[in-house]
């Protein structure tokens, strides 16, 4: 048994209304790689950012190589020898590796002056470590996202860390560049490094890792060497046993009525030969991985990215008549993923941004002006329907919680009131009343015909809510399924694990 | 005071705390700009030529061509823009104008060439904007150049009079003021009217605040872009117009690049933001007043040109810096 | 395919300049008389040594991904004021220059200021300066020239192996400024910060200082192009520097220096853009054009160059799209 590098012992965290960690014990060793799994919520990231000095945990003690530490802020961590390899690199496309790898601190002669005969020798050293065949004097630019990856890995070896943290590395790399990494993660394990791997692929933790630690609501639910696990029982593990609630009798299943079809959807590197119907007043749910082309299908069918080639076509009087983008527009509304980024108007008021979208329809006959009294009882009235809490339509949007920013969000297409919604994590970020009170909204919303397709990274929400699933995997829709699969299987099927072969569309 | 850009329609209901609510933002927002204009009478009170009736009308006559300026870039400040050619094309156009009228051309024709002119060169700038997706600073900033370059070239430097019929029609006297007076009074109401009431206005707001969300809610984000360039064009060509009746010629120094200060100047005091998403045309018009109530008087009390560059330069600074003061404090807090 | 398509464009967007510059010399020499002569390059490289030197400095600001259009300004005041110590307090001009150079790197701190501290959009701020900055010049002279001493104007003429000294001076300044670039700590912080200060904040690189750094260094260069312009002409003019920072611009564009930041060299990026501007004035002049009609050409320079580098970054864009995403 190798020695243990990093104990993170009893650790809990508390943020305003949930407990995200309680009690969490975990423990990496030399020359091993540990993987850390959960669901969406599960309390990886918050783990992960307490050990990176990030955030600080509340109860509970950390001890590296057996000495007890406390991280103030990430310098601290970066000190005692934490890397992270984070999915979103930072790296500076216009220099070269070498560059991009000492930015931070260079080798220096004079005081000011770049020692470059140093800088390269120790750049190939790093770089022959990882057995990568990378040129220092290569740009950025020029380098495909394995070998972006790798001139981070490359920048944290330089600062001599110990424990290498990757979150979801492979989610955008081909299999030649997956293997690759496999291999550079052997090496480093090799080297006596400690590696945290946190991933949805259940496959590459067969593949890479000799741990297992799985979070489920905040705690650790299980654990162990992984050759004692089968991979059944770590989904177990991660989905547990919990109850969920749900839409029973109301669901929409026995007559379907099919209103709009996307055929041939491509767009190149990102989404591949989509193809799916959608019925009236159904709730037809997108699942998969962060990346797995849920959103970009949802912005394509939009027309807010350009594609490679999309046909949309709608049910007429039984016949299916192809339609614009702009017919599109004016009959799908879509509620983001990202509310402040590109959802809301912050500085302005509840009203102008629930009549944002439906200006066309407020307009006084044969003119461009606006109907402000139209406007404000709109306004008032999806206000006093979903509830909003707001002192007046007048209150600035930035000035609400995050509950009442996303309904003032779905009042604006209320207000519309299209054929479909595209609902894009509609409960993000939310507290349980608020979560419980979007739901409630969709359910009606479905039940008055409106047909919603629903992107939620929360399995619980999607079993409860949805009748029907499409699972996307890496571009592609690999299944699809009725209401009443269970939860292992759909975790599975996200993750790569399960068959999928069998229920691929015809 | 009515300069307050965010003053909607009155709901029915409009209960004490909303108007408390609007008061303080109106106190907010007009802060500085009251700050000026107080500072500003209480010079012009040692100025004893200041209240006299041809001074006055002067200052109205001289606002209203600044302000049809400010009124353009402010409908592209909206938006998030910048439009830096405003003073050049004006130029531009002017001169394009007194040539046509020169070689025959009648008043009407001079008057159509010269908007369409600064139509023309506003909707290259849109079209950059828009659909290359060049920087709108940059761009325009380009744009100054070859507009002050084609003017002095074509010109060699030299004024083009025009007719004294054109004169006397663009400054066509109705009581005591010009035409061109009426002409600002009422492009200011109808364009506040504009942002303030229409859809398309609505949308200026709403790119300016956020592209993002803009095109999440259907708003023809490229297309509404570039009508603004080509609109803020036409207002230069406008301007053209009536500065070349007031001068009496066209040539390339009527756009001289200090021009653009003043409606940079002019915009960002009467409360309009260069980061967009706020404002209004009837700020800018109070700010165009304020502007040229300041070179009055520091006219009157005959300091130089370049003092009075130097103070507006600093004007524009220090109005953006508090702007920006704000909007990172907001982010924060 | 596709892929292919785009690298031919890229090669056309990388060799471009050179080509330009090459069609430039090539026209000119049919067409004007004594151009390509010892004489004419010799002049011609020495009316550009102030541009060289201000357009250096531009470009450090532009591979940090901004702009600072009072350089001109800059110029201008920093020079106004030796010219005023020399003649009004009877300086000699070796301290005079001393001073030029501080009050250089004073007004470019100032800048500085304005966008770290003030956090003022920096095109604003260096707008709101180029109009003060020349006003405070003006109002320093009263607006009248100022003559220089003998030693100043004898040093504006006066060459070094049959090449004006000034010449010497700029290339030796380049040089070093290349040096700075490419192997300095300070060069690299420069070109990192054009790749995305976000990026550069995560990476623990003092974003604010470099930046601060930047702008002073354009503010000292800025004064040295004013020195060597106020020595060739032998006075403190009331239009030196005048438009200045345009030309830089049209120049950095012309060499291949990305407006977006983060790439180009300065040799020969600011090398080539200079003189091919250069090339065209005074080929133009050996022409008998319209001297007026130098602007306009110099403005649709601009133009032109600037939309080239709004498509290949655009082009660029799609590029890293296709690999990011490449699954």
């Amino acid at each position: 048994m190798s020695s243990t590098v990093l104990k993170m012992i009893g650790i809990g965290k508390s943020f305003p209304g949930v407990r995200a960690l309680h009690n969490v014990t975990f423990t990496a060793y030399a020359g091993e790689a540990i993987a850390l799994l959960g669901a969406n919520g599960a309390g990886k990231s918050t783990l992960m950012n307490v050990l990176g000095g990030v955030i600080r945990h509340d109860d509970g003690k950390l001890e590296i190589q057996g000495k007890s530490v406390e991280f103030k802020n990430p310098k601290d961590a970066q000190a005692e020898g934490i890397a992270f390899v984070h999915q979103e690199m930072a790296l500076l496309p216009t220099m070269t590796v070498m560059d991009n790898m000492f930015i931070a601190d260079f080798p220096k002669r004079w005081g000011a002056i770049i020692n470059r005969t140093e800088m390269r020798n120790q750049c190939t050293e790093v770089l022959e470590r990882l057995g990568c065949r990378i040129s220092p004097d290569n740009y950025i630019k020029n380098l495909g996202t394995g070998d972006r990856q790798m001139v981070e890995i490359g920048r944290a070896l330089l600062g001599n860390n110990r424990i290498f943290i990757f979150d979801e590395p492979t989610s955008s790399l081909t299999k030649g560049e997956k293997d690759n990494l496999i291999k550079v993660i052997e090496r480093l394990k090799r080297e006596g490094m400690a590696i945290i791997y946190i991933t949805h692929f259940l496959s590459e933790v067969y593949d890479i890792c000799d741990r297992v630690c799985v979070l489920r609501g905040g705690e650790v639910a299980g654990g162990g060497l992984i050759s004692e696990v089968s991979m059944n029982k770590l989904v177990r593990m991660m989905v547990g046993d919990v109850k969920i609630g749900d839409r029973g009798s109301e669901r929409n299943t026995a007559a379907r009525k099919p209103i709009f079809q996307v055929d041939e959807l491509n767009r190149r590197g990102v989404l591949e030969n989509i193809n799916f119907t959608l019925n009236k007043g159904e709730i037809l749910g997108f699942w998969g991985l962060l990346g797995s082309g849920r959103t970009e299908t949802a912005r394509a069918i939009m027309g807010l990215d350009t594609v490679d080639s999309l046909k949309i076509s709608t049910w007429k009087d039984d016949r299916l008549t192809e339609v614009s983008t702009e017919f599109v527009q004016h009959n799908i509304g879509l509620i983001t993923e990202e509310r402040r980024v590109d959802g809301l108007f912050l500085p302005m008021s509840v009203s102008r941004n629930m009549s944002m979208a439906n200006l066309r329809n407020i307009r006084k006959k044969h003119s461009a002006v606006i109907d402000r009294k139209r406007e404000a009882e709109l306004s008032r009235e999806f206000t006093d329907r979903l509830n909003i809490k707001i002192t007046s339509i007048e209150q600035k949007v930035e000035t609400l919680s995050g509950g009442n920013q996303q309904k003032v969000i779905l009042g604006r297409w209320l207000e519309v009131n299209p054929d479909i919604l595209i609902m894009d994590e509609p409960t993000r970020g939310l507290d349980v009343s608020a979560k419980a009170e979007i739901a409630r909204i969709i359910v009606r919303l479905a039940k008055e015909g409106t047909s919603i397709i629903l992107i939620s990274s929360e399995i619980e929400e999607m079993m409860s809510l949805c009748d029907r699933f499409l699972v996307f995997n890496k571009g592609r829709i690999i299944s699809n399924l009725e209401y009443g699969v269970s939860q292992e299987e759909l975790v599975g099927l996200a993750a790569g694990t399960a068959d999928a072969s069998k229920r691929v569309m015809a | 005071m009515s300069n307050k850009p965010n003053d909607d329609g009155l709901f029915p209901a409009v209960d004490q705390q909303l108007l408390s609510l609007r008061l303080k933002r109106l106190v907010q927002r007009a802060f500085p700009l009251l700050v000026v204009v107080l500072v500003l009478l209480f010079i012009s009170l040692l100025v004893p030529r200041f209240f006299h009736p041809r001074n006055l009308k002067n200052i109205l006559v001289q606002s209203s061509t600044l302000g049809l300026m400010a009124i353009g870039m402010t409908l592209v400040y909206l938006i998030g823009g910048m439009d830096l050619s405003i003073p050049s094309v004006m130029a531009v156009s002017g001169i394009m104008g007194a040539m046509i009228m020169k070689s025959g051309g009648s008043p009407v024709l001079g008057v159509i060439i010269t908007i369409a002119a600064g139509a023309v060169v506003g909707a290259v700038n849109g079209l950059s904007v828009s659909f290359l997706k060049m920087i709108p600073f940059v761009v325009t900033l380009a744009m100054m150049q070859v507009m002050s370059g084609i003017s002095t070239w074509v010109t060699n430097s030299v004024s083009i009079a025009v007719p004294l019929d054109y004169i006397d029609i663009i400054l066509f006297k109705i009581g005591e003021l010009p035409l061109p007076v009426y002409l600002f009074v009422t492009l200011t109401i109808v364009s506040t009217y504009f942002c303030k009431s229409t859809i398309y206005g609505r949308w200026l707001y709403a790119i300016g605040t956020n592209l993002e969300s803009s095109k999440v809610c259907m708003i023809p984000v490229r297309k509404t872009i570039f009508l603004t360039y080509t609109v803020s064009g036409m207002f230069a060509g406008l301007t053209g117009v009536l500065l070349t009746a007031r001068l009496g010629a066209a040539g390339p120094l009527m756009g001289s690049s200090n021009v653009i200060l003043d409606v940079m100047s002019a915009s960002v005091v009467g409360g309009v933001s260069i980061y967009g998403g706020v404002g209004s045309p009837l700020g800018a018009a109070v700010g165009a007043v304020v502007i040229t109530v300041l070179n009055n008087v520091l006219n009157l009390l005959r300091v130089d040109f370049f003092p009075a560059q130097v103070i507006k330069g600093v004007i524009v600074i220090v109005f953006v810096a508090f702007d920006s003061f704000g909007r990172s404090h907001r982010r924060q807090g | 395919m596709k892929l292919k398509q785009l690298s031919i464009k890229d090669s056309l967007f990388k060799y471009g300049f050179y080509v330009i510059l090459f069609g430039v010399i090539l026209f000119f020499t049919f067409s004007a008389e004594y151009f390509l002569t010892f004489a004419n390059i010799n002049s011609l490289v020495h009316a550009a040594a102030p541009m060289l030197i201000i357009a250096a400095g531009m470009a450090f600001v532009v591979f940090t991904g901004k702009l600072d259009i009072s350089l001109g300004s800059i110029a201008y005041l920093s020079t106004c004021i030796g010219a005023v110590l020399m003649k009004n307090l009877g300086f000699p001009p070796a301290a005079a220059f001393i001073i030029v150079l501080l009050s250089g790197i004073v007004l470019g701190g100032i800048n500085g200021f304005i966008i770290v501290i003030l956090k003022v959009n920096p095109l604003i701020t260096t707008l709101g300066t180029l109009t003060a900055f020349r006003g405070l010049g003006l109002i320093l002279t009263q607006s009248f020239e100022i003559r220089m001493p003998e030693a100043v104007r004898a040093f504006g003429t006066s060459r070094i192996l049959g090449v004006f000294s000034d010449v010497w001076l700029a290339l030796l300044l380049l040089i070093l400024l290349h040096f700075i670039h490419q192997k300095a700590v300070f060069g690299k912080q420069v070109t990192a910060l054009g790749n995305g200060e976000e990026v550069c904040l995560r990476l623990g690189i003092r974003v604010d200082r470099t930046i601060f750094l930047t702008f002073m260094l354009a503010g000292f260069l800025a004064s040295i192009g004013g020195i060597v312009s106020m020595a060739q002409i032998g006075q403190s003019t009331t239009f030196l520097g005048k438009g200045m920072e345009f030309t830089a611009v049209a120049a950095i564009v012309l060499g291949g220096i990305s407006l977006f930041g983060g790439e180009g060299k300065i040799i020969p990026g600011v090398l080539i853009g200079v003189l091919t501007l250069e090339l065209i004035r005074n080929g133009l002049n050996h022409l008998g054009a319209n001297p007026y009609l130098y602007e306009f050409v110099n403005g649709g320079i601009i133009f032109t160059a600037m939309s080239a580098d709004a498509l290949k970054a655009r082009l660029r864009g799609q590029v890293i799209l296709v690999s990011d995403e490449n699954t």
